[in-house]
């Protein structure tokens, strides 16, 4: 069924960890420190053992059936009919992982770089950009992604040691002082965040082998856990309690950087990032998106299909939110639980039903 | 082809869509916004404010003239600086009364300094603070200034004297280090933080400087402004303000000097001694006994070397230099203890004692925040300076003495 584009391993972790990142970026570390302020990494790495158990769950089903994706093993494990309403159920999901992010973006350049454009505008050109890469395949995606990681990464880094200079390391105490309500409050943010890696089970179909599934699961978990805690601190030391009042914190910290009125106002290079990795993000879920279309009506190519999608996306994205407000309402109790639903206990009970259905079988 | 052609187009299309052009902004469409005031208004309502805004005068700039005499209120154009007041409910309001008076759009992320006058620092900036973290053009890395005794109107019309825009002058001679460096952000984060107070530098204008210049009479240059005290906060209310030998205390104790002079008395030795100090470090360790705060320990430790000595000590010796430290110690101890008993007086935890409970008894803190304001006035706080001369500077011996009459024995 797939086409004949092929990715191999190391660009599915290109793939998975700009996804995850780029906009986790722009919403987590404040919303993890609304609840629990100075001990919000421990919150972060909760959720990261949480997400790890579900995504190696993933990983370990998928490479037991080669060639077909999370969707479809269902369909072979439970029947045809679970896949046909996992399939509608996911679409449904894929739609929202469209609108969501780009509101976001087109949020932020309007505060930020771009404040007298309409934000129409911008939204319908990302979104052009982003239908065209989905029109070229998952191919092209990963290799804009290739491109695009270790830029990121290494401008995280760079933040990082900028930074180093405004840091108060004084801000982090009393540790460990939120009592563990606050603190698995504080960790569904991050997990509905994290847990965007359950696209892994999407991907499988195109890797070129299977066996190095699980190693990549592994360094990308590291990858995703280790930036996002490092993306918190960043914040947190810079921003301390303040982190929770500001919009977007990380981009509010990195605006402090000023070393000897010279390495100064870095904050446009932290826009260009960001819109290069969520336009991947956004890429790889409209292509995701008409994939899966096509799989429910089971048709042979699914770029016609790309053109309709992007158009209906556009509409989609002006229609979800009125304002900002209500999409932070949305991002901070709707989002985590609808992902923990579709991209941890699904996917986990996929894999208990895989484990079932194998022992019987011996 | 065709296909070829399409994609052609596409690129341009492409190319041509998203230069963002729609908000491009030319430099000579900006006036950049150097310092601003904010006063509260007289007359009007009860409320209502004055915004100042000091914008550079790029012609002023490039074209020399200015300095010292260019104060005439008539000579705009040769100054390097205007500014113009707008009065509003709140400052964005004030701020586009004061764009109807400029050709150029007001830009203010290049702003480093604000100024609150006394005033209306008294009266409360908690509605002000919203504003200047908010909007997305302001930066949270402006200085906060009070000014003491005067307006901010008056300060940011003062001609400064080695810098051609008195904002740049007040923003270097915050940086420059000697006195309160606080920017927006530091304050949001105090204010913010548990059990700590915000502080703000508190500018003055010197004596015989200010509005008097512009009569234009030729008075010898003086410095225009003077930024030794601090001025502190409650509820983002202006309470009081520390001089500069308490702000010394003061900024040691937050740990926020890195380095400095302390100059001491040697009453015996009938001289002085100044040390400069290259480390400082202080730590606040709070006593709790059975759940509560009994006392408060500052420990200061502070290392360096003899600059001035006008006694006739030999500092090559142990016990003179044991001398010196003990004096220095003290003469610390006493800075700290009137910041104390001043902040005290004034209701204000600008030392963050209470954070520091928080910090390191937070269930403690939980149970007795609601309180800390009358628990902080009876707080006993015990001073430990240890000062330590490691090196007796360029000399041992007194370099002016005569050898064998006005020594004394080691």
């Amino acid at each position: 069924m797939p086409e004949n584009e092929k990715i191999d391993a190391n660009q599915l972790m290109f793939l998975l960890v700009p996804t995850v990142i780029s906009t986790a970026i722009l919403i987590v570390p404040n919303v993890v420190a609304m609840y629990t302020r100075q001990d919000g990494w421990i919150s972060i790495i909760a959720a990261w053992f949480l997400v790890l158990a579900s995504t190696l769950s993933i990983a370990a089903v998928c490479s037991h059936y080669p060639g077909s994706t999370l969707i479809q093993i269902t369909g072979n494990l439970i029947g045809k009919w679970f896949e046909k309403t996992m399939c509608i159920l996911y679409i449904y999901f894929f739609v929202l992982y469209i609108t969501v992010p780009t509101n976001e973006i087109v949020d932020f350049t309007a505060l930020y770089a771009l404040a007298r454009t309409p934000p129409t505008i911008t939204m319908v050109l990302f979104l052009t950009l982003t239908g065209l890469a989905a029109w070229a395949g998952v191919e092209v995606i990963a290799r804009a992604a290739g491109f695009m990681l270790p830029m990121a990464q290494i401008f995280v880094v760079i933040a990082t040691v900028l930074l180093m200079r405004d840091f108060h390391f004084d801000l982090l105490k009393p540790a460990l002082s939120t009592p563990a309500p606050e603190l698995l409050r504080g960790s569904l943010i991050p997990m509905a965040w994290l847990s965007e890696t359950f696209i892994l089970g999407f991907l499988t179909p195109w890797l070129r082998e299977l066996k190095p599934v699980v190693r990549i699961t592994w360094w990308t978990m590291a990858m995703l856990g280790s930036t996002m805690v490092l993306v918190f601190l960043d914040t947190f030391l810079v921003l301390g309690p303040l982190t929770g009042h500001v919009t977007y914190s990380f981009y509010t910290a990195i605006r402090q950087v000023s070393i000897a009125n010279f390495i100064e106002r870095i904050d446009p290079v932290v826009v260009s990032v960001w819109v290069y990795g969520v336009f991947i993000k956004v890429s790889l879920f409209l292509w995701l998106l008409c994939t899966a279309v096509q799989r429910l009506f089971a048709l042979a190519n699914y770029r016609p299909l790309v053109l309709p999608t992007t158009l209906f996306c556009m509409v989609a994205t002006m229609w979800t939110f009125r304002d900002a407000a209500s999409m932070d309402q949305f991002l901070t109790y709707t989002i985590p639980m609808s992902s923990i639903l579709f991209q941890m206990l699904l996917p986990f009970m996929i894999y208990i039903v895989h484990l079932y259905k194998r022992s019987r079988r011996q | 082809m065709k296909r070829r052609l399409i994609t052609l187009m596409t690129i341009l299309n492409v190319c041509i869509l998203t230069t963002g052009c729609w908000d491009r902004v030319e430099l000579k469409d900006l006036a950049l916004v150097m310092a601003t005031g904010i006063d509260s208004a007289q007359g009007g309502s009860e409320k209502s404010i004055r915004v100042t805004a000091e914008v550079a005068n790029p012609g002023g700039i490039a074209g020399g003239g200015g300095g010292g005499q260019g104060g005439a209120g008539g000579g705009g154009g040769q100054r390097a600086f205007v500014t113009a007041s707008g009065q509003g409910i709140n400052i964005k309001d004030a701020e586009q009364k004061l764009q109807e008076q400029f050709s150029r759009r007001l830009y203010t992320a290049h702003r480093r300094v604000v100024v609150i006058g006394e005033d209306a620092a008294r009266r409360g900036i908690r509605e002000m603070l919203d504003q200047l973290g908010r909007d997305p053009l302001n930066r949270l890395q402006v200085y906060i200034l009070i000014a003491k005794g005067s307006t901010a109107h008056e300060i940011l019309q003062t001609q400064s004297t080695l810098e051609r825009i008195p904002g740049q002058e007040l923003r270097k001679l915050i940086e420059q280090g000697t006195g309160v460096k606080i920017t927006m952000l530091d304050f949001l984060i105090t204010a913010v933080d548990e059990g700590i107070d915000p502080i703000a530098g508190a500018v003055e204008l010197a004596q015989g400087s200010g509005m008097t210049q512009s009569t234009g009479e030729k008075s010898e240059a003086r410095q225009p402004f003077l930024l030794s005290s601090t001025a502190m906060f409650k509820d983002f209310k202006l309470q009081g303000y520390l001089n500069d030998e308490e702000t010394r205390g003061l900024l040691w104790v937050r740990g926020e000097t890195e380095t400095g002079y302390i100059t001491a008395p040697l009453p015996k030795q009938q001289g002085n001694v100044s040390v400069f100090l290259s480390r400082m470090s202080a730590r606040l360790h709070p006593v709790i006994q059975r759940g509560r705060v009994v006392r408060m320990d500052v420990n200061l430790e502070g290392e360096g070397e003899v600059v001035e000595n006008d006694t006739s000590l030999n500092l090559g010796t142990q016990e003179n230099i044991e001398l010196v430290n003990r004096a220095c110690s003290e003469q610390v101890r006493d800075y700290v203890q009137r910041a104390v008993d001043k902040a005290k007086e004034n209701d204000c935890d600008i030392f963050g004692f209470g954070r520091e409970v928080y910090r390191t008894n937070p269930r403690v803190w939980m149970r007795i925040r609601g309180q800390w304001d009358d628990l902080f006035k009876t707080l006993p706080v015990q001073v430990n300076v240890s000062i330590h001369a490691l090196r007796p500077g360029g000399a041992t011996e007194p370099l002016h003495l005569k050898e064998t009459v006005e020594r004394e024995a080691p």
